[in-house]
């Protein structure tokens, strides 16, 4: 039951934040920050600190350097972002090495789902909630400001206030889905849903809703599967998430070449 | 004041990188009213232009004032309206309608309402076009939403970066006949950037050609009679005057 509601709120609000970040062509984000989030276990794991707080302040200030090094150097977010992910996996490298630490490369991929603690599973429902608000009352700012922030900052959008709540928002989805997900789950909920609802969605906003539906259908079903197959959760979702976005794909594709093919208003 | 100054620009120098200039000494000023065409070759400086105009790019040199104000301190946006160029390219690959790009900016009763703003774009069929995906659009298509969406605002300020690419003949009389009447009936100030003479309507049209170092401010038909432009394309030209506009 825990692990079916933790599966199912962190596969919303993944979903959800991952719009801003596909759109804003970060697809990436999940990977940079868990490499760099993993050089804070590391440093943490040295200093002899229990839990992972550091790697949670890592990630956070590497999802606001990223943007801020893409925005000053005027560089592609994929390169700030290839930028960060090694440095974060060259730091934590580096340190394991020297300190010959020995750190739990497999709870760090794919998380533990079916371990977490309702401490966990409530932090994630108050980031949930913080999400769907900030949509349902700000939703005309964040649409201009991922669509583009020229034209967002002329229609009165305070640019600046709307990248540091969405970079916020990514760090703290990311952060938290790596802890209930791990690093492979958190990178797959973040991008396909959003390319998946993208192909079916007539509007931005059925997009964000239809990405909610899809992620958590496939982590319901990969978290089922994993109870009667023993395969891991995170393994069984990301399966199903890509079958979801190739049909989807496939059927964006052949209903574009049906539009174009003369269902097209003859004034236009 | 009806001739009041919109922009004024004096002694403007604008980079990307600190190091090399893509405008450099640029002086003018344009009052209420004025239709403007920014002429110029590709790479010649016109989007910067707009980009320092926008706010987006802070000058190297010189001052920028818009609506009186410094643009340092500028702060009403909402007055200005602006088309991108190459808009594809300028917006991401998003599943948006296009009700809803327009309906996102139509946030005050002063506003035109996105069907308004669609049929004054020459659109027919709105209610069909509302409903597409901006993806779904030619490209023709998507430049007159665009424009749609920098004036749905009533901006007292529009600018127009390259507005005509991709557009038919149709699409090009509907921006001008659009073009005459916000500056007829609601004194709006237009700076349309474009490479291409031939859509400058009369001789006696404003241009304001600039080429990074180079530049010129008076009538097109003035600056094709002179070896200004001869400077700033590097070729010979004659006006023929198609006195649409």
């Amino acid at each position: 039951m825990r692990a079916y509601l933790a599966g199912a709120i962190t596969s919303s609000i993944l979903s959800v934040v991952g719009a801003f970040a596909v759109h804003k062509r970060l697809s990436l984000l999940g990977d940079a920050t868990s490499h760099i989030s993993f050089a804070g276990i590391a440093l943490g794991m040295i200093l002899g600190l229990t839990d992972n707080l550091l790697a949670y302040l890592f990630a956070g200030l590497a999802i606001f350097g990223m943007v801020w090094f893409s925005r000053v150097f005027r560089l592609p977010g994929d390169v700030a972002l290839v930028i960060f992910l090694m440095m974060g996996a060259s730091l934590a490298s580096i340190m394991i090495t020297l300190t010959g630490l020995r750190v739990n490369f497999i709870g760090l991929l794919f998380g533990n789902i079916l371990a977490v603690g309702w401490v966990d599973v409530l932090i994630a429902a108050c980031l949930l909630a913080a999400t769907a608000s900030l949509l349902s009352l700000r939703f005309r700012q964040l649409f201009l400001y991922v669509l583009n922030v020229d034209i967002a900052r002329l229609k009165g959008v305070n640019v600046r206030l709307y990248e540091v709540i969405v970079s916020l928002l990514l760090a703290s989805s990311i952060v938290t889905g790596i802890k209930l997900v791990g690093v492979l789950m958190v990178t797959a909920l973040l991008v396909l849903p959003t390319v998946a609802a993208s192909a079916l969605s007539p509007s931005f906003r059925s997009s964000l809703i239809y990405a909610v539906i899809i992620s958590s259908f496939s982590t319901l079903n990969g978290i089922s599967i994993s109870f009667v197959t023993n395969v891991p959760p995170g393994s069984a979702t990301v399966v199903t998430l890509l079958a979801v976005t190739i049909v989807t794909l496939a059927h964006r594709r052949f209903t574009k070449r049906f539009i174009s093919a003369g269902t097209r208003p003859a004034s236009l | 004041m009806n001739n009041a100054p919109i922009v004024e620009v004096e002694d403007l120098a604008a980079s990307y990188d600190g190091t090399t200039y893509v405008l450099y000494g640029l002086s003018f000023v344009i009052r209420r009213n004025e239709v403007v065409y920014v002429l110029g070759p590709n790479g010649g400086g016109k989007s910067t232009l707009f980009k320092v105009l926008i706010g987006s790019l802070p000058p190297v040199r010189g001052t920028v004032r818009l609506f009186g104000k410094p643009l340092k301190t500028f702060k009403d946006w909402r007055r200005i309206g602006y088309l991108p160029q190459v808009v594809r390219e300028s917006i991401p690959e998003i599943p948006a309608s296009v009700g809803e790009l327009l309906a996102s900016s139509s946030s005050s009763a002063s506003d035109l309402s996105p069907e308004e703003a669609l049929e004054l774009m020459g659109f027919d069929d709105v209610d069909g076009v509302m409903k597409r995906r901006l993806t779904d659009l030619s490209g023709g298509q998507l430049q007159r939403v665009m424009i749609g969406l920098a004036l749905i605002n009533k901006p007292e300020l529009l600018l127009l970066d390259e507005p005509t690419v991709h557009m038919d003949t149709p699409g090009m009389m509907s921006l001008m006949d659009v073009m005459r009447r916000l500056s007829l009936e609601m004194d709006t100030t237009i700076m349309l950037a474009t490479h291409e003479i031939s859509v400058i309507p009369t001789s006696t049209t404003r241009v304001l050609c600039i080429n990074r170092y180079h530049y010129y401010d008076g009538t097109i038909g003035e600056l094709v009679n002179s070896e200004t432009l001869c400077k700033i394309y590097g070729f010979h030209t004659k006006l023929i005057d198609h006195g649409h506009g």
